[in-house]
């Protein structure tokens, strides 16, 4: 919930009004100002907990400390406890005056004791200190720009256009990065000036100096334990049962977002045992007969006897195309994104909450390029047998190598290391592809990238987890939610990223979570008897936004005007001969290059609702 | 009388039971002619020389295989040497201990704690050892309700509480220690997660906002420690919390008297039974006079009396250890009043000559049954 937006160094009531005028979407519900001391601070608040009470920013007793927060504290009423036998006097029945309370006592240190999602900024009047801190997975945003010793954070990048002192220009190694990845991995944005607080992170602000800290970690446990299957499905089984309980606390109405898949049939069937009525949505496709989950998550919902809804995107697409572009407010190109927002529109009617089973697949091993990949570390060793399987699949037919078998085959069969085989596989593009398209292709710089993210000496499958919990977690998915969600007014929760969950996850032996490349084994265990079979058996399936369907479709009029107007080839990021000759490459069908168009025209489209937007732009 | 103890743990390995059975040995000794049987390890010979009881070292070492040479050991020398009793150290020598009953007649005594006979992947074994046992001997209440939960009679379990000694260069020291950094002490195998060094370390941030100058030392090795490290580094807390690791008795000690808290934060995991079933190590600070901080779980709370001689805490809550912790780094008159108690509660309740006078009264009572 909420938009936060702020300015140290700066007293400017007028700004920071513009700048909470520019994530007012993420806070329909109220605002609050403080300006004084030498810092602007706003927000824009969506009332989920206490929403009669809890205005913000939000006061200790003697006034000394301040703060403005996003998201939730899950176990508020736990630290409320505490910090009440500490002496401490609560103004507000809500979640967030905990952290006001806990900075108190334990200053920066008191972000350990939350769990929840959060972005928040605390002023410390006697230190003249302010303190950012983003949540340890990056479930909510906070962006940041410095000019001089002035410091400007929002919620959004929009909020920080609004800004005069932060440039519009862009960052060219971001833009190559994402059209490699779809999304521009952090701390870096597509714009130079401004930058991401990375997931787990501290900023703080005084006297004009930047300090940024990590306070937390993703961390692996490869010693030899003695877990069996049923024991670690046994303790999987309470940490989720106590993350819904705790997600579920809301005095604002509640459901989920149910797909076809294991995790959010998990969350819906955990929440049905502890809530007498659960109401879940699911967003299915037409394109010429329905495609999607619906089946599926309908399947689930009989078997749970939730109160299901769920909507079918047809036409109009293209008419909501710009506006979801602009709502996401970074540019990121995950064609998810758009299913996210109908089906967070159609829970809007009648919900304020959402769970999601956003995380899932990160941490329990549901992508099944971790076990193909994890295989093909493991076969490196013996070059005799891959070798040949490699030249076999140069002698595959083009449609095959560029398939789902081509890319398991390569993964298997590669000798790279590890960074490019994955890069091979989430790539959106080829390296040829965007070296046809841009002088610098993204591929190295993001080779380079994960190169350093990736932990050595590390199990396959661990080092891949924790680059993408760095990386495509926060910069991605969790923009998706957040942004999507936010766009439809509500309040999307994820409980499966609880860090309890994710630092239990994460200690388990790779071996125990999958049995197979995306299997998730042992989250099926832990919900033996509460999915029916089918779901439990299901496997996880390929990608299931009709892409191809749509640009060749209702969106082909919007991709090709988009891609060749006169303000993209004014721009020259890319080459305008390039582009023509994907459209028709994929207009004709020998090729299938829907993620990289994909990728081109929500860049297009960004650059022309968020960046060539009039500064005071309003929703 | 002749009596047979079997054991898998036994020293020169280290640990709470290692140490508790060789004291057992020896306070038995006098008056009962005890034989050890053991599997053999690096550096016995030395360790064995000179003991006041006979020790049998059985092949092969270790490993599963080292349960079946030492039953085979046991089975040999219970016809040769027609003990009068025997002592099962650990339910997975139960079956020996059940044949020698049933077809030799001779009675055997079981010693539980509580992470074996709560594990659900050995509960049939232990449902054997168990219940073919005249006695069975638990070190807590808490180890009680296990051993009741395999429908053992209540009036076969006898609650012994292990004690704590001085080594011979050990020197008892009351209050609190030191002008120097604030030390904050654990002593233990890294091996089980439930023993809650992970949750010491996501106290730190929290402790040292409060004590910024306090210091967590871990004594101690085994296969969790690597992740430990990383814990803390990720945490941002490594350069303070310093792994020492396994370390000869006289520098543990020195540990023990230059602490100013000792914190063994163990839980009881959710499922697969790993819990603490006394934490001898928490006796051990108290005759130094140290204040303790335990995990209000398991048998940690026989160890500790709340509030007198340390202070219990809810051991998944980093929140709640940080609070006990910097409350007796920071009080220091509080921190010696429970050092104090706590010494005084080692020295007159939980001594060693006290628990092996009790083991031996439960010895003769099953041998005369």
């Amino acid at each position: 919930m909420c938009g936060i937006v702020g300015l140290a160094g700066v007293e400017d009531a007028a700004l920071v009004r513009r700048m909470a005028e520019a994530v007012a979407h993420r806070g329909p519900d109220g605002e609050g100002f403080f300006v004084g001391d030498g810092i602007s601070l706003g927000m824009r608040r969506l009332a989920v907990i206490d929403p009669e009470g809890s205005p913000q920013p939000l006061w200790n007793e003697d006034e000394s400390v301040l703060a403005i927060v996003n998201g939730e504290v899950y176990n508020y009423r736990h630290l409320r406890a505490f910090l009440e036998k500490h002496g401490h006097h609560f103004r507000t029945a809500g979640d967030a005056e905990t952290i006001v309370h806990l900075h108190e006592e334990y200053g920066d240190a008191g972000v350990h004791l939350l769990r929840g999602m959060f972005a928040y900024a605390v002023w410390d009047r006697r230190r003249r200190r302010l303190l950012l801190a983003r949540d340890r997975v990056g479930i909510k945003p906070l962006y940041y720009a410095q000019a001089g010793r002035r410091l400007a954070f929002a919620s959004e990048v929009r909020a920080l256009l609004a800004v005069p002192d932060v440039a519009r220009s862009l960052d060219p190694d971001a833009l190559a990065q994402y059209l490699t990845l779809q999304y521009v991995p952090g701390p870096a944005t597509i714009l130079r000036a401004v930058r991401k607080l990375p997931p787990g992170h501290h900023l703080s602000w005084q006297d004009g100096r930047v300090e940024v800290r990590p306070y937390w970690d993703l961390v692996f446990d490869e010693g030899p334990r003695r877990l069996d299957p049923d024991t670690a499905a046994a303790e999987l089984r309470a940490l989720l049962e106590d993350s819904i309980a705790h997600h579920q606390i809301s005095d604002v109405p509640l459901g989920v977002l149910l797909s076809g898949g294991i995790d959010s049939a998990a969350v819906t069937a955990l929440l049905a045992r502890v809530s007498p009525r659960v109401r879940t949505f699911t967003v299915g496709f037409d394109v010429g007969g329905p495609v999607g989950e619906l089946s599926e998550a309908r399947a689930v919902a009989r078997h749970l006897g939730t109160d299901h809804d769920e909507v079918v995107m047809g036409p109009g697409l293209a008419d909501a195309l710009p506006d979801l572009v602009r709502m996401q407010d970074e540019p990121v190109g995950d064609p998810a994104a758009i299913p996210t927002f109908f089906v967070c529109r159609l829970a809007a009617r009648s919900v304020k909450v959402v769970l999601t089973g956003e995380g899932g697949d990160e941490l329990l091993g549901g992508y099944p390029r971790y076990g193909w990949l994890g295989l093909g570390e493991r076969l490196r060793r013996w070059p005799a047998l891959t070798a040949p399987a490699a030249s076999l699949l140069g002698a595959l037919p083009r449609r095959v190598g560029e398939g789902r078998v081509g890319r398991r085959l390569a993964a298997l069969t590669s000798r790279a290391p590890l960074e490019e085989r994955h890069l091979a596989w989430v790539a959106t593009m080829t390296d040829e592809v965007q070296r046809a398209l841009t002088a610098d292709s993204g591929w190295t710089t993001a080779r380079g990238a994960m190169r350093r993210l990736l932990p050595r000496d590390r199990d396959p499958v661990d080092a891949l987890t924790y680059l993408d919990v760095k990386t495509w977690l926060p910069d991605d998915v969790l923009v998706k939610t957040d942004r999507m969600s936010m766009a439809a007014s509500i309040e999307a929760r994820v409980p499966l990223l609880d860090h309890r969950l994710v630092e239990f996850a994460a200690g388990l032996p790779a071996a125990l979570k999958t049995r197979g490349p995306g299997t998730k084994a042992l989250l099926r265990r832990a919900l033996r008897g509460d999915l029916p079979p089918s779901t439990l058996a299901r496997r996880k399936r390929a990608f299931l936004v009709p892409l191809r369907h749509w640009l060749g479709g209702p969106l082909r009029e919007t991709l090709h005007d988009t891609l060749t107007s006169t303000a993209a080839r004014a721009r020259g990021l890319v080459r305008a001969d390039a582009v023509a000759r994907l459209l028709r490459e994929q207009e004709s069908g020998r090729h299938d290059h829907s993620r990289a168009l994909w990728t081109l025209l929500c860049l297009e489209l960004w650059l022309r609702t968020v960046l060539d937007a009039p500064a005071a732009a309003h929703d | 009388m002749r009596l047979l103890l079997l054991t898998i743990d036994f020293p020169p390995a280290r640990g709470g039971v290692q140490g508790l059975l060789a004291r057992l040995a020896a306070g038995l000794a006098p008056a009962w002619q005890v034989t050890v049987i053991t599997p053999a390890a690096a550096g016995a010979g030395a360790w064995d020389r000179g003991r006041p009881y006979r020790i049998l070292r059985s092949r092969p070492t270790g490993g599963r295989l080292a349960v079946l040479g030492l039953q085979a050991r046991a089975l040999v020398e219970t016809l040769r040497r027609r003990p009068h009793i025997i002592v099962c150290g650990h339910v997975l020598l139960g079956p020996v201990c059940r044949l020698a009953s049933a077809i030799l007649g001779v009675p055997y005594v079981a010693m539980a704690y509580a992470y074996e006979v709560r594990a659900p992947r050995m509960r049939w074994i232990a449902r054997l050892a168990l219940q073919g046992a005249r006695r069975v001997v638990v070190p807590s209440e808490f180890g009680r309700r296990a051993v009741e939960a395999h429908g053992v009679v209540p009036a076969r379990i006898v609650v012994a509480r292990p004690g704590a000694a001085l080594d011979a260069n050990g020197t008892p020291e009351n209050g609190v220690a030191g002008d120097d950094a604030p030390v904050l002490l654990s002593v233990g195998r890294l091996v089980d997660a439930y023993k809650g060094h992970d949750m010491v370390i996501r106290a730190m941030p929290l402790i040292l906002a409060r004590v910024p100058t306090a210091c967590y030392v871990v004594v101690g090795d085994g296969p969790r420690r690597a992740y430990l490290e990383r814990l803390a580094t990720s945490l941002a807390v490594g350069d303070v919390v310093r792994f020492v690791g396994e370390t000869p008795d006289d520098e543990v000690a020195a540990w023990y008297r230059r602490c100013d808290v000792f914190v063994l934060a163990a839980r009881e995991d959710t499922a697969g039974g790993g819990a603490e079933g006394y934490g001898i190590v928490l006796v051990e600070a108290g005759l130094r006079g140290k204040p303790v901080v335990g995990g209000r779980a398991g048998g940690v709370v026989d160890a500790v009396v709340d509030g007198e001689t340390g202070l219990l805490v809810d051991p998944l809550d980093p929140g709640d250890i940080a609070d006990a912790v910097t409350r007796l780094l920071s009080e220091r008159d509080v921190a010696a009043r429970l050092g104090q108690a706590g010494r005084r509660r080692a020295v007159e309740e939980l001594t060693w000559p006290h628990y092996t006078e009790q083991v031996a009264r439960v010895l003769a009572e099953a041998v005369e049954e």
